[in-house]
């Protein structure tokens, strides 16, 4: 089936011409994908209240099931809430400071499913924050292209 | 002749045409990232450049590169957005994509990378000029569709991979890009999207310090940071720079 195949162009762009640049859709490239029908769903916003301070170690706090029979690829969003609520940055880490050491929070993929961890160490002078009633938001979205 | 009055719309299932622009299989009123190369590289030598892709794009591309560790001192784990905030040195030029472990000093050990890289330069400036946030009438429209096999593969696949488009699946729209730059010392930033969400974004930098014209993506790091709230975006970095960012008409606080 090497003769057949679709694009569409942008606005103002001849389809003709365009190149893949300035296309919506060119049968050429494959557009990056997420699942829409998935359970659990491949795209969502989670919350995570702490209700009491971890100890040193890593706690997960969310495992979503991909449902593929290869690693995909996965990016995690979370709200900076220890600067300005209600506005996001980029994982694959987000650190919390308190001026003398920090935990982080951060995600990843294998074979079957996503995490989202919290992983706690204490300070050389044996402290760490103290995130009991902190509200973290996240929106991850899991990709289904990879070859 | 341009053509300025005709496009296409396709919904994803259950909603309909008339609702918003991320409820959408794709709107040809917006680009989208479409994949250009996507594949695995092992890095043995980590301290050593290494050639990840050549894509030959004559621009600098948008791309995304995921690692199986922390940093490359780590043993092999689970698979994250790499990031140089991790000691994973990974940028482009206009001809490849570039795992920058001499040319940054990124500590020995080895890693495996997973890139994927877009057709879609990453210094256009771009804003989109209609956006849709209203929700239309979510029509259960649940039988109709459209999916586009990719070269050699089956119409009939059930694997999602085999597709350029499925409705079934949705693709993030491209709302906004551009450039701008930092003086001596760095600087911070404001842009607008006016989307009325915090939006899915990146950026991506080119450090005047580096000596060269590559781009490397800038995620959350302790000198610098990216944000995005329901108008805008906020960048901070103390470096001179050049920076480039690409937001999606995609929503982080509504499904």
């Amino acid at each position: 089936m090497a003769d057949y195949g679709i694009k569409v162009s942008i606005p103002t762009v001849d389809v003709k011409i365009a190149s893949p640049e300035n296309c919506t859709i060119h049968s050429g490239y494959p557009n990056i994908k997420i699942k829409t029908e998935a359970s659990p769903a491949h795209f969502a916003t989670l919350d995570y209240s702490f209700t009491s301070d971890p100890a040193n170690g890593t706690l997960t706090l969310f495992t979503k099931a991909h449902g593929y029979s290869y690693i995909s690829m996965a990016i995690v969003y979370v709200d900076d809430l220890q600067f300005t609520p209600n506005r996001f940055t980029v994982l694959p880490e987000y650190f919390v400071y308190d001026g003398n050491g920090y935990q982080k929070l951060w995600y990843d993929v294998d074979s079957t499913n996503l995490y989202i961890k919290y992983s706690v160490t204490n300070n050389p002078s044996g402290t760490h924050v103290n995130v009991n009633g902190f509200d973290f938001k996240f929106k991850y979205y899991i990709f289904v292209d990879k070859d | 002749m341009p053509v300025t009055d005709y496009g296409i719309k396709v919904s994803q299932k259950g909603y309909g045409v008339e609702d918003e622009d991320y409820h959408q299989v794709f709107v040809s009123s917006f680009p989208t990232l479409k994949i250009h190369q996507m594949g695995s590289t092992t890095i043995s030598n980590s301290t050593l450049d290494v050639t990840l892709a050549t894509h030959s794009l004559a621009y600098n591309p948008v791309f995304w590169v995921f690692a199986d560790r922390e940093d490359p001192t780590q043993s092999a784990a689970n698979w994250r957005l790499a990031s140089p905030g991790a000691s994973q040195y990974i940028a482009t030029s206009t001809q490849n994509l570039k795992w920058l472990g001499s040319s940054r000093g990124a500590p020995a050990g080895s890693i495996n990378l997973y890139y994927y890289i877009f057709r879609y330069d990453l210094t256009t400036s771009y804003t989109a000029t209609q956006i849709s946030t209203v929700a239309g009438s979510k029509a259960a429209v649940d039988d109709y569709g459209i999916k586009v096999s990719r070269a050699g593969k089956d119409i009939s696949s059930t694997d999602f991979r085999d597709f350029v488009i499925h409705s079934n699946t949705r693709s993030p729209i491209i709302h906004k890009t551009g450039t701008g730059t930092f003086g001596a010392g760095g600087g911070n930033v404001t842009i607008a999207h006016n989307l009325g969400y915090p939006p899915m974004f990146f950026f991506y930098g080119q450090i005047d310090s580096w000596g060269d014209s590559r781009y490397q993506m800038i995620a959350c790091a302790s000198d610098s940071y990216a944000t995005a709230d329901n108008t805008n975006l906020v960048f901070y970095a103390p470096y001179q720079m050049t920076y480039a960012y690409i937001i999606f008409a995609d929503p982080m606080l509504l499904d």
